[in-house]
Order: C-alpha cells, then structure tokens, then sequence
C-alpha cells in the first residue's frame, strides 16, 4: 500500500511538473502576446496596471446619485493633460460595466474643457498648476488621482505611488469625506492614508 | 431455533438481550450517521463561510494588486487551526498569496478551478471565486483538516461501545431480576407438574400468582389436579368396593360349589349304594325265574312260560343298567393315575377279546402305529369298547358294519378316530349325546341304557382329554379321542 502511495504521489508531482512547465510555457506566451499588445498601444506595463486600477476605483467607490443624470448613466473615466495611456484606458473598460453602467472614457486637455468626469487621472502635463487643480475639485464628487509628487499630501484624492516595481495607493481621507464619495473600506485598508477626517 | 432446548429463563434473557442489542445498534447507526452527516455538512457550510469572508476581504488586495494587504487578510485564518491552507490566486489564475508561509508552492492547485467543495482524502477543499460588484478579481482555496471529525467520530464510537456494553450489562442484570416474575410460577408450575407425574401425587397444589396468564394458568392448573385428586379417590373407593364385592362373590361361589359337591357326593353315594344293593335281589329274581323255567315250565303252561321269559328278561335289562350306573360312578369317583398306554396293543385286545367285534359279524380295520398317549388304561378300554359297540349297534337291519380306526398327530396330542358307516346322528341331537340317560333312538329299535356315552364323555374328562363327534344324518359318523402324547 504504502509503496503504491509513494509511487502515486511521485507520480502526481511529475505531472504536476509538467503542468507547471506547460504553464510557465502559457504565461510566457501570454506575457509576449502582452507585450505585443503592449507594442501596439504603445504604453508601459505601468500605466497599462494604472488603468486596470482606475476601473477598479470604480468598483470600491460610490458616487451620490446627484453625480449622474439618471441610473443608466455612464460612469466617466477621464484624463486631463497629455494622455500616458494611449488607448490602455479604452482596452481596459471594453465591455465592462459597473453597478448596470456603462463606462465611458473621456480625454480632457484643460480644466475648462472637462465636462463630466467621476474618475480623473491627473497627468504629469498638469504639474504646474496643481493647488489650482486641488481646489478646483474639492468638494466635488470627482475621484482625482495623480501620479504626482505629494498630490495626495497636498490635499489631492488619490495618488499612484510606485515603489520596488509595485503601484501603491495613498489616500487623503480628508478630501474623501468633503467629496461626498464614499470608498470601501477594503480600498482604503490596502491604501496609505494621509490626512484627517476632521 | 438455537434457543430450542434451553429453558425458559435463558429464552427470556436472551429476547431481552438481542432486543436491545438491535434496538441499541440501530439507534447508535442512526445516530451516528446522523452525526457524520451532520459533521460533514457543518464543516462544508464552516469552509464555504470562511471562505466567503476571506474572499469578500480580498478583493480590494486583488484589485490593486496589493499582495502585503492579501497576506494579512490570509493572516487571520490563524483563528481557524483546521485551515491547513489557503492561497490566493488573481483573474488569470496566477498565484497571488498564499498562507501559511511556510507552504510548498508545488502542491497548490492549478487552473481550471473546480469552484465549491469536495472531499479529498481525508481532507476538505473548497474553491470560492472572488468577486466584487460581479467581476471576478480572482479564486481562493481553502483546504480543511478533517482529522477533528475523525477524532470526533473515534470519541462517539467509543461512547457508542460504552453504552453499549453498559445498556448490555443493565439489561443483563434487569432482565435477570425481571424474568423471576415469569419464571418463578412457571417454575412452580413445573415443579407440580413433576411431582404429579412421578409420585401420582395429585395432593400437592402449584403456587398461586397474579391476576396474569400465568396466573390463569396455575389456578386452572390446580382446578384440574383438584378435579383428577377427587376423581381418584372416587376411583379408589369404587375399587375397593368392586374388590368387596369379588370376594364376597367368591365366597359365595365357593360356598355354593362346596354346598353343590356335597349334594352330588351324596347323590352318587346313594345312586351307588342303591344300584349296589339292587343287584342282589335282581340276581335273586333272575336265578329263580331261571330256576321256574327249567324245573315247572311243563307244569305252568306255554302261557305262564311266556311271562317268566319276559320277567328273565326285564331282569337282564335292569342288571345292565345298574352294571352301566356302576361303571358311570365308578369311573367318575376313582382316583387313577395317568400311564403311557399302547393303544395299538389296547384296540388289538380289544377287536379280538370282543366276538361280536370279528368277522364275519363287523369289518374292522385298524390302522397300526395308533401311538402311545397318556391314559388310563382300564378307562380308555371301557372308552373304546363303547365307542366300537355303538358303531357296530347302529347300523341299518341287516347291514354289516364296517368301521376304521386310526390316528393323527396334532402337536402335543394324539387325536384317535373311530369312523363308522352307519345310520349317523342328526345334527339336532349332536349335543345331546353324551349327556346321561339320553337316547335318541327308542329302546324298542336299538336297545341301550343312555349311558354308554356319558362313561366315555366323563372316562376321557378324567383322563384330562376330550371326546368329540361329527356326524350327518344316514352317513356314519366320526368319534374323535383326544389324549395327550406320551
């Protein structure tokens, strides 16, 4: 019995290998076909993982119902300034909806230009006139998040912070609460937060 | 059945036993099937709740990817000690965190994910998706240790066995208790019915119990030994008064018998003396009557001749009679003692002692080799004579007898046959025959005194033998002596 046990399990684990090996074999086709990709919409890995992050925002995040026009409403994801991510933001939102919305990609060059956003990526353009922007959306039901230096510290909602090859989160808990959104605690349990409720 | 031919009390004790043994046995089976059951659904509703949590935790840690945050979540499965692991794996099936951390990463499983749980060895898995506002971020595994359950299962069993044994000693020493309330009046019935059996002692009585079968039971029981014990007495009083009846009976009768034999001893004596005393005075008529004749006949007359000769006559007659009465007592009273007796010799003597029995008068053939019996041999001449002096006397007028003797061998006894052809005897008067002063012919066609064959009838009596005829009307007849053989 115990023989053919030990022979099984030997067994298992070289299949086991095999499939492993098959595996890797998968990914790394994946990975190239990835990269592939990559090559055509022409943008890092990075920013490809910043706009997988952007629509999950969406998922950990309410809005009042007075951010969109009626429940059908599309959900907006925009950006203001020179777009980093190609067409990543569309690739990602294809298909996908949240809470029976639509999601709807929007590209904004100025302040003035925005017309509807819930979620806003702050480009790198816009460095310049951040304090502008921060005051610009404070108190408004838009989730604001920069790759920005001190965004968040300086009284932004959210920032991307890249570290040891990871995207991190920091979150400003005060701006949150003025905003009116409200974000899952599992987000924000996963997030640095940075300011007072208060 | 094996209980067959064990008593009563082992009967009751084991249908005690084996009840409960089934009854326990089953209950024990359902219960812990029931456990098991229930165990087992418990542990697979624990997993999958746990797992909704661990899931609905991390999906934020999936979301971004935030693997330190996944960890700590994983972390909190300490809480749970049969959760031997859990990982974490993302959308794409990829391995994201796993927990404990000291977790061989060959063993986890791989895509495609088989979501709910199963049962793996002795162990319990369970994949749960991991989802947020419908989108799947990722799976996460869960493998449960059933080595409690076994534990647990191991615990019932071995509180199932002492039950058991417990419930079985307790019914043991219950049921041990208990029968004597069956037992005990069967006993003393038994008992009872033994002592009846044995010493037919129909006194002694069963003890009474309750109101219950077995009490019905004693108390009829004892109804009927109440009814046999009076029945017996009343049998043994009318049988001692049958037996005071018998001997009063015999008593009588042998009385009576004394009484009859004294009264038939006087009458022969009396027939005896006074055929005894007649003959004298007839010897005395015949002498001189005979005298008369011969010395006056001439002076009397043909006429008075006459009447003396029929006088002389009727003398003669007479003195046969009382020759035959003596002979009839003689051979009844004498005490004789039984010999062996050639009868061979015995009807030779006889054939050629007797001229009437000789030819040219009678043709009488004896077969030889008539064998030797045990007689007495003065009464078996006076049986025989008399048997062949009928046979000769009863023929038609003018025929010549003719008559055989011979033998056969019937066991112990020699049957002897004399066969005549004469007129024979009528079935009628058969049975008449050998009583005394019976005729069956008038004294005017064969003359004879009735007497002969009584001689032979009681002759043969005394000889402890029998005489016996067969006979048809005018076709002779067949007398048959039977003696024992010597």
């Amino acid at each position: 019995m115990e023989i053919l046990r030990s022979l099984f399990l030997k067994s298992m684990r070289r299949r086991g290998a095999v499939r492993l090996m098959l595996g890797a074999w998968v990914a790394g086709g994946l990975a190239f076909w990835g990269t592939k990709s990559h090559a055509q919409n022409g943008v890092s890995r990075e920013y490809q993982l910043k706009a997988v992050f952007l629509l999950n925002f969406a998922r950990f995040t309410e809005w009042p119902s007075s951010a969109f026009e009626n429940p059908h409403a599309p959900l907006v994801i925009a950006t203001l300034g020179k777009n980093p991510f190609n067409d990543a933001l569309e690739d990602v939102v294809r298909g996908e909806t949240v809470n029976g919305r639509p999601i709807a990609v929007a590209h904004y060059s100025s302040l003035e230009s925005i017309e509807k956003a819930h979620i806003l990526f702050i480009c790198e353009s816009e460095s310049g006139q951040i304090e502008k922007l921060i005051n610009a959306f404070s108190g408004k039901p838009i989730l604001a998040v920069s790759d920005l230096e001190n965004f968040a510290v300086r009284g932004g909602m959210v920032r991307f912070i890249t570290k040891n090859n990871k995207i991190g989160l920091r979150v400003n808990l005060g701006t949150l609460k003025a905003s009116q959104l409200t974000m899952s605690s599992k987000l924000l349990r996963s997030a640095e937060l940075v300011g007072t409720l208060d | 059945m094996f209980l067959k031919n064990s008593s009563v009390k082992q009967k009751l004790m084991a249908i005690v036993l084996i009840t409960c043994g089934v009854v326990l046995l089953v209950t024990c089976s359902a219960f812990f099937t029931y456990e098991l059951r229930t165990y087992k659904q418990n542990a697979i509703e624990h997993i999958s709740t746990v797992a909704q949590l661990i899931a609905n935790n991390s999906t934020a840690s999936l979301a971004f990817e935030n693997e330190d945050d996944a960890r700590a979540v994983l972390k909190s499965l300490k809480a749970e000690p049969h959760i031997l692991e859990a990982v974490l794996f993302n959308k794409d099936g990829k391995l994201f965190v796993y927990y404990p951390e000291n977790l061989s990463t060959n063993t986890f499983p791989e895509p495609p994910f088989r979501l709910g749980y199963e049962f793996v060895q002795s162990d319990l898995i369970h994949f749960q998706p991991v989802i947020e506002q419908d989108k799947k971020l990722g799976t996460l595994y869960l493998r449960s240790d059933m080595g409690a359950m076994n534990e647990r299962l191991k615990l019932y069993s071995l509180i199932v066995l002492c039950v058991m044994v417990g419930t079985f000693v307790l019914a043991y020493f219950l049921s041990k208790v208990l029968q004597g309330q069956i037992t005990r009046p069967l006993l003393a019935l038994t008992d009872t019915a033994r002592a009846v059996s044995e010493r037919s002692d129909y006194s002694v009585r069963a003890a009474g119990t309750g109101n219950d079968e077995l009490g019905v039971l004693t108390l009829a029981f004892n109804n009927m030994l109440e009814q046999i014990h009076s029945r017996d007495i009343a049998l043994q009083e009318a049988q001692q008064k049958l037996q005071g009846h018998a001997s009063e009976l015999e008593r009588r009768v042998s009385e009576r018998t004394a009484k009859l034999s004294e009264t038939v001893a006087e009458l022969e004596a009396f027939s005896y003396s006074i055929s005894h005393d007649m003959r004298a005075p007839l010897r005395a008529m015949q002498g001189y009557s005979s005298y008369v004749i011969e010395n006056f006949g001439d002076k009397i007359g043909p006429e008075g001749m006459h009447f003396l000769n029929r006088i002389s006559r009727a003398g003669g007659r007479l003195d046969n009679l009382v020759q035959d009465i003596l002979t009839y007592s003689r051979v009844s009273k004498e005490h004789f003692e039984l010999h062996p007796v050639d009868l061979d010799i015995l009807v030779g003597d006889i054939v050629q002692q007797y001229p009437g029995f000789q030819s040219p008068e009678a043709q009488i053939t004896v077969q030889t080799g008539l064998g030797v019996v045990l007689g007495h041999e003065a009464s078996l001449t006076q049986v025989i004579s008399n048997l062949l002096g009928n046979a000769i006397k009863f023929v038609k007028s003018g025929m010549k007898p003719k008559i055989s003797i011979f033998s056969e061998v019937h066991g112990t006894e020699i049957w002897t046959k004399i066969e005549d052809e004469g007129i024979g005897i009528a079935a009628k008067d058969l049975h008449r025959i050998f009583r005394i002063f019976e005729r069956v012919h008038p004294e005017s066609t064969y003359e004879g005194t009735g007497i002969g064959l009584s001689i032979v009838r009681k002759a043969m009596e005394r000889m402890g033998g029998v005489v016996e005829v067969e006979s048809e009307l005018g076709k002779g007849c067949i007398f048959t002596i039977k003696l024992k053989r010597a």
